[in-house]
């Protein structure tokens, strides 16, 4: 992850990519059971046609004759296709709408496994990527209605999947997606600074849930159904609190730390020009989500 | 390393290093390393995860008979 970070050029962006995607694959797999290996091929398969898209977007830049990552800021390539291939590349990492199938199937894998996947290093790399390419400059209109698109539909079917979801893991998932989708929208609406504190908040508290849910599954023996894992809060009091805490923090309750991001990227919404459907889709997704937290926390508190 | 992100993120600059391994009809292979505020707060705030994480991991694992291929 490290690898990707720090990677200035598309070939050393390769490296980290396929990094996670192998390591994040052997993870999944662990279990070695039948629906762990599904759901490893699964995300292995969306992961390679991440792959594929980032090599198209080799010959693009083989025309310009450079490989950095930074000059692709430059205005040479704004109106280009490759931050269009990347974006779309990204689009597989981070799990957005077309490709948003393998991240509650990689629930197979154990829980410390799904807080590091889930929080902040597989699906953060799609964001990280896009936010380093567009730090200053601006998206093309294209690239931008199509983030606005794919993150307002993918709130919308997280929250509304989380809805109707029992598996404790599987919930916690669906709203990673839920808050990625957040995330994207904020890319779209050009505040990729916003996107950037959404996102170092949503991996310090989907990490801390995750390691909660991870100490109830201990306590339940093994059971993820919500409706089989009442009344852990009294016997485990301090998990239970920080459970409850950063499940409010989800729905951005004040003062909690989600509060100052995600009410600034909902309120600055408002302020820009964005197609009246995807705002409305996006209103709903911040009602559902309300819905399916507050749900949680009745069955395990 | 802990240096060098420390003056990345007291002086605003953005370091880059280059390594470069050759070049092709014109066009130059490298492998390039950036060290600016995005990557620097980004890499601490993963590195921070990864490593409780694995603490949790020491723990939530210990009684599974693979835990060693785990770790």
């Amino acid at each position: 992850m490290n690898f990707l970070i720090f990677s200035g050029s598309i070939f050393l962006l390769l490296v980290g990519w396929d990094g996670l995607g192998i390591t994040s694959f052997a993870l999944i797999i662990y279990y070695e059971s039948g629906e762990a290996q599904m759901a490893g091929f699964q995300t292995q398969i969306i992961n390679r046609v991440g792959d594929v898209i980032i090599v198209l977007s080799f010959f693009l830049l083989c025309c310009r004759g450079q490989f950095t990552v930074f000059r692709l800021r430059d205005k040479v390539f704004y109106n280009s296709g490759v931050v269009l291939l990347l974006s779309l590349a990204a689009l597989t990492k981070r799990a957005q709408f077309p490709f948003r199938s393998w991240l509650p199937a990689a629930m197979a894998a154990p829980t410390p496994v799904s807080a590091l996947v889930h929080s902040s290093t597989l699906v953060t790399a799609g964001i990280f990527i896009l936010i380093r390419l567009r730090h200053r400059t601006p998206l093309c209109p294209t690239t931008s209605r199509l983030l606005l698109l794919c993150g307002s539909v993918t709130c919308l079917l997280g929250g509304w999947a989380a809805t109707f979801e029992n598996d404790i893991k599987k919930v916690i998932a669906l709203s990673t997606l839920r808050q990625l989708g957040v995330i994207v929208f904020s890319l779209g609406i050009n505040f990729p600074a916003l996107g950037l504190f959404h996102l170092y908040t949503h991996a310090l508290f989907k990490a801390l849930l995750f390691l909660a849910a991870g100490h109830i599954l201990i306590i339940t023996w093994g059971s993820q159904d919500l409706r089989q894992i009442g009344g852990v809060g009294l016997r485990i009091p301090f998990t239970s609190l920080m459970f409850t805490v950063r499940r409010l923090c989800l729905v951005a309750a004040p003062f909690t730390r989600a509060f100052y991001s995600k009410h600034l990227i909902l309120e600055l919404m408002l302020s820009v020009p964005v197609n009246m459907v995807r705002f409305l889709i996006m209103g709903a997704a911040t009602f559902i989500t309300g819905k399916y937290v507050f749900r949680t926390l009745k069955s395990v508190v | 390393m802990l240096i060098l992100g420390y003056i990345v993120l007291r002086t605003t600059q953005t370091q880059i290093f280059e390594f470069e391994l050759f070049s092709l009809s014109g066009v130059t292979f490298s492998f390039t390393f950036i060290l600016d505020k995005i990557s620097i707060t980004f890499s601490i705030v993963v590195t921070l995860i990864s490593g409780r994480v694995f603490f949790f991991a020491t723990k939530y694992m210990e009684e599974d008979p693979f835990a060693t291929r785990f770790i």
